[in-house]
């Protein structure tokens, strides 16, 4: 079977067969027209989407390599010269946030949306200075936790100047950015078919399979324009298709078609829509079984008819076969088979044309008219971005000009982010109020934590008690928020030797040199409590911390000993790395 | 029902299904991190018109559990 026919529509109504369908479409003998990687720049669980996303790319023989950055690093993965992202530049960057964690000052009242936009804006510029990749942004929608409940209309209002703000902006830079409109995707889902609460509680996952399917096709149809593949030629037929009825047994005034009653309002819509494609420069031209002249009568008569004869590029109105007509049609207008969709209500002209174009993108007409305009505009297929290898170049000398006008409104390097962020950590010993929360992290946190070793509330209590350990916790806030207790540090000593047994932090915090900031502060308070004159740090693999393997090097500990589980390392006291200190406060507390 | 949810378990955490036995869980499957986690209950879910309580997902965590549950469940 070839991929196409694997990747069935079908196979996206339950996640196991999507899988699997998937993993059969990997293994196609069809080639593949192109490799494609796409990163996401990311402030929530954007795992999810990859099987959708790799589902709609493939359909296209395009082969996906989907990576996820951490959690609100966008700007500090695009700053960072060592970063994958600037080592390794992505096809496509896909900007995907939630407005609570853009600015999370929206759960309080009166929120405004001003911190939000200049923070989208200085990320957003941030992005374009960046080699030019296409970058898909999202439009916002009410936060996750307030969809269920209703949403406060000045919030929504809000959040629409936001999105404003967010489309003036790919418009004035439509050669790099355009925008998934959220809005328009889940306009007609209910809050229940947008949100799971269990995984977003859990893990900050918030989207369901009907949400999910959908962004992933805007950004899927964004990555095909991007490897000049969008569709040029929308090829349909006409009695059910473009209007209700045989125009040819029920007569001009028999059809169904306008607005007002349904399903003639289906119909129009469906017209206007195709309209607008034909103004935003897709050929529009019609193959069907009628007497010419009364499909005429209806294009150039017909009161609710909006497609005209003038829209039309060519057409093929006869009794021959359509799989014929389409190929003559196609090469009357000199384009690729595969840069054209033709839509049909009759599945045995479907059957045929898939039989000999296989190459065609068919659609077929609903049963369902109410899904009928979805269904033509979810797959974005005319959807084009105005980025040419012209335009690439040139966006590379504008880049260079502007970059010393724009200076002020945007980060000029990592640390000015970072410092941007007004970072304030507050660090020091554990009081008993707060031994549940460090037992918490110590059970729960897998990704930042050197050694994984798991402790209930009464193996901390021990610790605290006896006077050879010691156990640190860091609080985090920024000019955002307070992002709570979120690091935990336990070291013990045996004569002027301390060693490090725990050190972790929330993977929320990251890529703000906090790491370093906690341990090298820790470190300190023990050198003067404890007149410690060496250290020793482990670092115990497991399937989750890979992240962590080299962060004691980092900080200046020199590895002594290697073992397959880990390595263990030392360090006399004497001058760490402390580049936190222009961007992170420090109080103790 | 227990040869579908060795089928779902297989698809989802892309291995062999005679490979799914009592003794399968988190730990002896590389694979099974969180996101799968996630994809296996809603895949379970789908397959089985069900819907698994917020407090039982993260015990779900090994062959034997997921049987049980997929079980109480159908018959609830």
């Amino acid at each position: 079977m070839s991929r196409k026919q694997l990747l069935n529509e079908s196979a996206l109504e339950r996640l196991a067969s999507l899988l699997s369908a998937i993993d059969a479409a990997a293994c196609s003998e069809t080639a593949w027209r192109a490799e494609t990687r796409i990163h996401f720049l990311r402030n929530y669980t954007t795992e999810s989407l990859d099987p959708y996303l790799t589902f709609h790319l493939m359909r296209d023989d395009l082969r996906p390599t989907i990576t996820h950055g951490g959690y609100g690093t966008v700007a500090q993965e695009l700053l960072d010269p060592e970063s994958d992202v600037s080592k390794k530049p992505p096809d496509v960057l896909v900007l995907s946030l939630l407005v609570e964690f853009l600015d999370p000052a929206i759960a309080s009242g009166g929120w405004t949306a001003d911190a939000a936009i200049s923070e989208l804006t200085a990320l957003l510029q941030t992005l374009v200075d960046q080699p030019s990749t296409l970058v898909v942004a999202n439009s916002f929608i009410a936060p996750i936790d307030q969809m269920l409940n209703g949403t406060d209309s000045r919030v929504r209002q809000e959040i629409e100047r936001l999105n404003e703000s967010l489309r003036a902006y790919a418009n004035d830079h439509a050669d790099r950015v355009v925008v998934c409109d959220w809005s328009v995707a889940t306009e007609d889902l209910n809050a229940t078919d947008i949100v799971d609460t269990r995984f977003w509680r859990s893990s900050q996952a918030p989207f369901r399979p009907a949400f999910l399917d959908r962004y992933a096709r805007q950004i899927a149809s964004y990555v095909r324009a991007s490897e000049g593949l969008a569709k040029k030629l929308l090829i349909l037929d006409c009695d059910n298709t473009l209007w209700g009825g045989v125009v040819g047994e029920e007569g001009l005034s028999g059809i169904q078609l306008g607005p007002g009653c349904k399903p003639g309002e289906f119909y129009f819509r469906v017209q206007q829509h195709v309209v607008d494609l034909h103004q935003r420069g897709v050929m529009i031209a019609l193959c069907s079984k009628n007497n010419e002249e009364d499909v005429w009568e209806v294009l150039d008569k017909h009161p609710h008819a909006v497609l005209r004869r003038s829209h039309l590029v060519a057409w093929r109105i006869n009794w021959d076969d359509k799989a014929q007509n389409i190929g003559s049609l196609v090469r009357e207008l000199n384009i690729g088979m595969d840069a054209v969709v033709f839509v049909d209500d009759n599945p045995r002209e479907l059957a045929l044309v898939a039989q000999q174009l296989p190459d065609v993108t068919l659609l077929a007409v609903p049963e369902d008219l109410s899904l009928y305009e979805r269904q033509l505009v979810q797959d974005g297929w005319f959807n084009t971005v105005s980025q040419s290898n012209e335009d690439k170049q040139r966006t590379r000398m504008y880049r260079d000009e502007h970059a010393r006008s724009e200076e002020k409104h945007r980060f000029q390097d990592l640390d000015d982010y970072l410092q941007s962020l007004a970072t304030v950590a507050r660090i020091g010993r554990v009081d008993d109020a707060e031994i549940s929360r460090v037992a918490q992290l110590t059970q729960k946190t897998n990704q930042f934590n050197l050694t994984t070793r798991r402790y209930s509330e009464a193996d901390i209590r021990a610790f605290v008690a006896d006077p050879d350990s010691a156990v640190f916790l860091m609080a985090v806030s920024d000019r955002f928020g307070d992002m709570g207790n979120t690091g935990v540090f336990i070291a013990n000593r045996s004569g002027t030797t301390a060693t490090i047994d725990t050190f972790l932090l929330s993977c929320r915090i990251l890529g703000r040199r906090l790491e370093i900031a906690f341990a090298d502060q820790c470190m300190r308070s023990l050198e003067e409590q404890w007149n410690v004159t060496e250290w020793q740090a482990e670092y115990v693999a497991t399937r989750k911390n890979r992240q962590t393997e080299n962060f004691w090097e980092k900080v200046g500990f020199r590895s002594v000993r290697q073992e397959s589980a880990g390595k263990l390392y030392v360090s006399a006291i004497g001058p760490r790395i402390v580049d936190y200190q222009k961007i992170i406060t420090v109080e103790s507390k | 029902m227990s040869d579908t949810v060795k089928q779902i378990m297989a698809q989802v955490l892309q291995v062999d299904v005679a490979s799914i036995d009592i003794s399968t869980s988190t730990d002896s499957v590389e694979s099974w991190d969180s996101l799968k986690h996630m994809q296996l209950i809603l895949a379970l879910e789908d397959e089985f018109g069900i819907q698994f309580p917020d407090e039982l997902i993260p015990d779900l965590l090994d062959y034997t559990s997921i049987k049980e549950a997929v079980g109480t469940l159908k018959s609830a």
